[in-house]
């Protein structure tokens, strides 16, 4: 739904930025939207595909007017929305320290973001954006994981330090790191996680460990971050 | 020694697919140092490490270093990490024959993640159904009509004990987070949640919502029996505070026929005592129309409700009686309460008051009347009119003259082209017509092209039925007057 | 992290709905990216819809289900003893017991008035078979069914006083059976004549004795545990008893054999009760029933309750009983099995369903254990996958899993335990049964072996019974 107006406004080209066997990265003017296979992993910047076809990419993509292109031809059109947003109305801080526990169970993945980064982001939210953006390996790395899951948390809580962390991420994200993953951070500042993230937020049981279980480093940075940002 | 770095910009692929890829050039034989990575800072200190000159590139361009014995021996690994890279994992096939589930029970033993049951078998056997849903832990959305009045309120308590949601039975809509269960509209999901004892009066506060770019998130049908006396509105009680409790739902509001006396009680009691604002909208005699709670929405929201789209310019008045043609009762019910307000005794096949019912297959001898083509009457055995109209095509196309009015229905589980079924009788047909169009600007039948298709057939089409039926009237008042003249 | 609100599970965009009747909601569902799960529906029998639901408002129904199967699951049947029937299940006379339901000689098949006649002659009633046959036209035995004396007999099932008895025991629990007399001419297949007469006398004399102080010796055998190994093993425990009768004769041999050591018996004879247990693939079956019977025994007589506790047919009907409905058969014909046939034997050659071993059914074993032994399709037909397709199968007719009868092939899972009448009718599906075919003419012997399905009509009487005592309740 982050990506409503760029679905459903007026067509325009789509430039692939990036593409893997369960998603193709669209770059349409400044925005990004991911398309996604049925099953793949649903980013707060997706359009999910409903069949079983791999998404389509190549040179003559746009989007507009509620569907995907292929030159004139609609390959794919939305039938549902989905919200990617989280609110919460409570934190409950047994919870948080539940899933700090869980998290810290396990080793740092990435040896590029360790725990201590993650500790210095407790400290000080917006003095640490600099040194993690980009930080790590991956499409996603590490740090910007790490920086995602805190501000989704403090948005979704509307904590005032939301604010003073995702200025100092719009200000510095462009161009120090991948268009996705910075794509990623502009959906955490309005409170848009994966589903397996808003899972943790809401307290579903079992959601941590599945959560955790995500991508290669990704699940385990952004459960860390969750973690932050629900204590900060 | 032979050394290659390539870059291609905008190409990914994941780590993991990366380092099979690696791993699989290094297997070649006379091949000293190879790296497939994408450019991120890491990998690009790793390079360095390895010896290559810096690429010009970055984080989304994939990065083929290869360092050999001589240049077969860089092709070869190139080769190979192509290799590796071109295989493109579709998503695996259905799982080998197994078992099929036969009961909800087994199906909900199968998928834990289902959390809601719709069952849609004939009246007599959806109790049981229901209630093993209910029993497996799930939320149930009976579509089914023809169930028992005591099998309602036995489903509907033991419903809430459990703390699941009994939705029906009679209830033909439920939108869960945009969703669209049955027949349902695709909405944005925004900050409208609706309590529905009305599937088509949920479908067109949709279409007036959506149509003043306000998304609804969920709609939780009730069944139109809920707020009966026996009933006594257990399943809209339980839905009011479900949404009073979800954090993104800022405004409520209740579609229903005008509720039993003490359910409206009950009702109004509940609302105000949600932290979130409610909008009660019955819908019948002496109540506001859709169009004026959907109004009442936006103003509770702080949002502009602007005037609700009409397509094409109104038809030419006939000499002639009112005829209604409706596939959604609620449809029926609010036409009704309108323009018996504005001209008098209509008569209709729902009509609560047995002086003014008429059968549908009865001559309505030149006095106004409206139908409801959806009554279970009329619908046992033949496909609803929402899924095929054509009888509302043929009493269209019989109509001698007067105005008729009608209402085309879009979304989920609805005729993929109404119009196109409708569109030879508008030709054909010697009344007026006057269409109520409900539907988003999502739907797939496309809720502009069907109004143009209507409207070049010489109807003019309103979102709003309340605008509708006032056209309606003053095309009757329009043909007297002329008549008189 | 929030508590969780009123219904805030339903909230949410569902990943996947369960769909129950109209197929054309999946599509509209598929287009947006749920999953669907249609249940393969169709409409209960005719005439028995609102019995159906009148039993599933019945506010007892779901406890006194689980009470009825936690009843059964906790039974732990052990084998302690031998000794005669006329001691254990009080017949003297001219009083014998038969498999299934209750019977006169007049409906009786051929198998079972063979199997009378037999009887009548080992216990010196008659001296001929013709005078047993007018014996017991003229009503002068008393029939009565194994299952109302706490006992199971395999096929014609019969029981005359003399006959030594396996006694089972789980506190106050008490369950019987005959001994296994092998294959081929026997008495259960109709057989009579002096070779039968004699084989019964030497089971009477030899076997019988031998085995009960092989067993007081011993100690009691957990005839639980026995079944929990052989169904890992490739038993099912009704059609297949091949590894659980060598674990019973492994348990036994070596008291056996001290029987001898202390002068209490002969080698010959011991080495003859060794012998005729090898020879007989299915001597633990009557062990098995007996288990079962103990089982269903335990599940009976819960007010409210649709499980079935018995399954059972006398060659002529099938017979089941119902734990809300206290002593009750619901019957209905018994249909010849089908499946493969031995020798030359055909389809015309086989006898109506017949036996007390669909008790194992009744309990989860036998054709509902079919999963963890495929091998049982050489005998009965069918493919290998046909055997983890019944179980699979079975497990939607069944409330509930066995706590440690458990099937590796499944992952360990518990067979399916527990059959619900209600779920039978739902869906029109009868539990399958896994048996052997009787030849129809008395003494034959077994002709083939195969899958049987008791009639629905014994589940939509047994729901409208249900549904009467809910509404008198």
């Amino acid at each position: 739904m982050l990506v409503h107006d760029l679905l459903a406004g007026p067509v325009r080209r789509a430039t692939v930025v990036a593409a893997g066997p369960a998603a193709t990265y669209l770059a349409v003017g400044d925005g990004l939207v991911a398309l996604v296979a049925r099953h793949g992993v649903r980013l707060p910047c997706a359009a999910v595909l409903a069949g079983d076809d791999p998404p389509p990419t190549g040179d003559d993509l746009a989007l507009g007017e509620g569907s995907v292109w292929d030159g004139d031809r609609p390959v794919a059109t939305v039938r549902r929305w989905f919200d990617p947003r989280v609110r919460l109305t409570e934190v409950d801080p047994e919870a948080t320290r539940r899933l700090a526990a869980r998290v810290h169970a396990r080793p740092a993945p990435d040896p590029a973001v360790s725990t201590d980064a993650v500790a210095a982001l407790a400290a000080d939210p917006g003095a640490v954006v600099d040194d993690l953006l980009g930080r790590g390996g991956g499409l996603t790395p590490a740090g910007d994981d790490l920086l995602a899951g805190c501000l989704a948390a403090l948005r979704a809580r509307r904590a005032p330090a939301a604010e003073v962390l995702g200025r100092a991420v719009r200000r510095q994200a462009k161009g120090r790191t991948s268009r996705l993953s910075a794509a990623l951070l502009a959906a955490a500042d309005q409170g848009a996680v994966v589903p397996e993230a808003a899972a943790v937020l809401r307290d579903e049981p079992g959601a941590t460990d599945r959560l955790l279980d995500l991508g290669h480093t990704s699940g385990w940075y952004l459960a860390a971050g969750l973690a932050v940002g629900c204590a900060t | 020694m032979s050394e290659l770095v390539r870059v291609e910009q905008g190409r990914y692929h994941d780590s993991v697919t990366l380092m099979r890829a690696s791993a699989a050039a290094s297997a070649e034989p006379g091949v000293e140092a190879v790296i497939a990575a994408m450019a991120t800072p890491l990998n690009q200190d790793l390079l360095r490490e390895a010896g290559f000159p810096p690429p010009a590139a970055g984080p989304d361009d994939l990065v083929m270093a290869v360092r050999g014995v001589d240049e077969a021996a860089v092709d070869a690994a190139l080769a190979a990490i192509e290799r590796v890279l071109a295989e493109r994992r579709r998503s695996s096939p259905a799982g080998a024959a197994r078992v099929p589930p036969h009961t909800v029970e087994a199906a909900a033993a199968e998928r834990t993640d289902a959390g809601v049951v719709l069952v849609s078998v004939p009246g007599p056997y959806a109790y049981v159904e229901a209630a093993a849903a209910l029993r497996a832990g799930r939320h149930v959305m009976v579509f089914s009509d023809g169930v028992d009045l005591d099998a309602e309120v036995a489903l509907k308590r033991e419903g809430a004990a459990r703390g699941r949601l009994v939705m029906g039975p009679d209830c033909g809509t439920v939108i869960l987070g945009g969703v669209g269960l049955g027949f349902a509209n695709v909405v944005v999901p925004g900050p409208v949640g609706l309590v529905a004892a009305s599937g088509t009066g949920a479908q067109q506060l949709c279409g007036l919502l959506d149509g003043a770019g306000i998304g609804v998130r969920h709609v939780l049908g009730v069944g139109g029996r809920d707020l009966s006396a026996p009933v006594g509105g257990l399943s809209a009680l339980a839905a009011l505070e479900a949404l009073d409790a979800d954090p993104h739902v800022e405004v409520i509001a209740v579609v229903s026929k005008p509720p039993a006396p003490e359910v409206a009680d009950a009702l109004a009691v509940a609302a105000a005592a949600c932290a979130t604002p409610v909008v009660l909208a019955p819908v019948g005699p002496g109540c506001p129309t859709l169009t004026d709670a959907a109004a009442e929405v936006a103003r509770t929201l702080g949002r502009p409700f602007p005037e609700p789209d009409t397509w094409g310019v109104g038809p030419v008045p006939r000499p002639g009686p009112l005829l209604g043609l409706f596939s959604g009762g609620t449809n029926c019910v609010e036409a009704l309460a309108l323009l018996e307000d504005r001209i008098g005794p209509v008569r209709s096949n729902v009509h609560p008051d047995p002086g003014r019912h008429i059968g549908p297959g009865d001559d309505p001898e030149g006095a106004p009347t409206l139908l409801d083509l959806g009554d279970d009457e009329l619908t046992a055995g033949r496909p609803h009119p929402m899924i095929d109209p054509a009888p509302v095509a043929e009493r269209l196309a019989a109509a001698r003259g007067g105005v008729v009015l009608l209402d085309v229905v879009l979304g989920h589980g609805a005729h993929p082209d109404p119009a196109s079924v409708l569109v030879p009788a508008l030709a054909a047909t010697g009344a007026a017509p006057v269409v109520t169009l409900v539907g988003t600007a999502g739907d797939p039948q496309g809720l502009d092209r069907q109004a143009q298709a209507l409207t070049a057939a010489g109807a003019v089409v309103h979102r709003s039925l309340a605008r509708a039926a006032g056209d309606a009237a003053g095309l009757l008042a329009d043909s007297y007057r002329r008549r008189a003249e | 992290m929030t508590s969780p609100a009123p219904l805030a599970d339903l909230l949410s965009p569902p990943g996947a709905v369960i769909t129950v009747g109209a197929p054309s909601f999946d599509e509209a569902l598929a287009a947006q990216g749920v999953d669907t799960v249609p249940v393969d529906w169709r409409p209960s029998p005719a005439g028995s819809a609102a019995a159906v639901a009148a039993v599933t408002a019945d506010p007892r129904l779901v406890d006194a289900n689980r009470t009825a199967v936690e009843r059964m699951g906790a039974v732990r049947p052990q084998l302690v003893d031998i000794r005669s029937a006329a001691e254990l299940v009080g017949i003297a006379g001219r009083q014998l017991l038969h498999a299934g339901p209750p019977i006169a000689w007049a409906d009786a098949s051929g198998p079972l008035r063979g199997a009378i006649v037999g009887a009548c002659l080992y216990e010196g009633w008659v001296d001929n078979p013709e005078a047993a046959e007018k014996l017991a036209a003229a009503g002068g035995i008393e029939l009565s069914p194994c299952h109302d004396r706490r006992a199971v007999g395999p096929m014609a099932g019969v029981v005359s006083p003399s006959m030594p008895m396996w006694v089972l025991e789980d506190g106050d629990r008490r369950a019987y059976s005959t001994l296994n007399e092998g294959l081929g001419k026997v008495l259960r297949y109709g057989a009579f004549g002096e070779d039968i007469t004699e084989r019964l006398l030497w089971m009477e004399l030899v076997l019988g004795p031998c085995l009960a102080e092989a067993l007081q010796r011993h100690g009691p055998v957990d005839a639980g545990a026995l079944i929990a190994s052989m169904v890992t093993m490739g038993d099912e425990g009704h059609n297949r008893n091949r590894a659980g009768t060598s674990l019973l004769v492994r348990a036994l041999a070596p008291d056996l054999v001290r029987t001898i050591e202390v002068g209490r018996r002969r080698a010959d004879d011991v080495a003859d009760v060794l012998s005729f247990m090898d020879a007989n693939d299915h001597f633990l079956l009557n062990v098995v029933m007996a288990a079962g019977k103990m089982v269903g025994d335990a599940g009976a007589g819960v007010p409210g309750s649709s499980v079935v506790v018995a399954m059972a047919r006398n060659g002529t009907e099938f017979g089941i009983r119902v734990s809300g409905t206290g002593d009750r058969w619901f019957t209905g014909p018994a249909a010849v099995p089908d499946g493969l046939f031995l020798g030359g034997f055909g389809p015309a050659d086989a006898n109506p369903d017949i036996g007390d071993s669909a008790i194992t059914e009744t309990v989860g074993l036998g054709g509902f254990a079919m999963a963890g032994a495929p091998a049982i399709v050489g005998l009965v037909g069918g493919e290998a996958d046909d055997a983890r397709t019944w179980t699979e199968l079975m497990y939607q007719l069944t409330v509930s899993e066995h706590p440690t009868w458990t099937l590796p092939v499944l992952g360990f899972r518990g067979v399916p335990f527990g059959i619900d009448v209600l779920a039978v009718v739902r869906t029109g599906i009868a539990p399958i049964i896994n048996t052997g075919m009787a030849g129809r003419v008395a003494g034959t012997g077994q002709v083939g072996a195969g899958l049987v399905r008791p009639p629905l009509e014994c589940f939509t009487a047994a729901v409208d019974a249900l549904a009467a005592e809910a509404g008198a309740s």
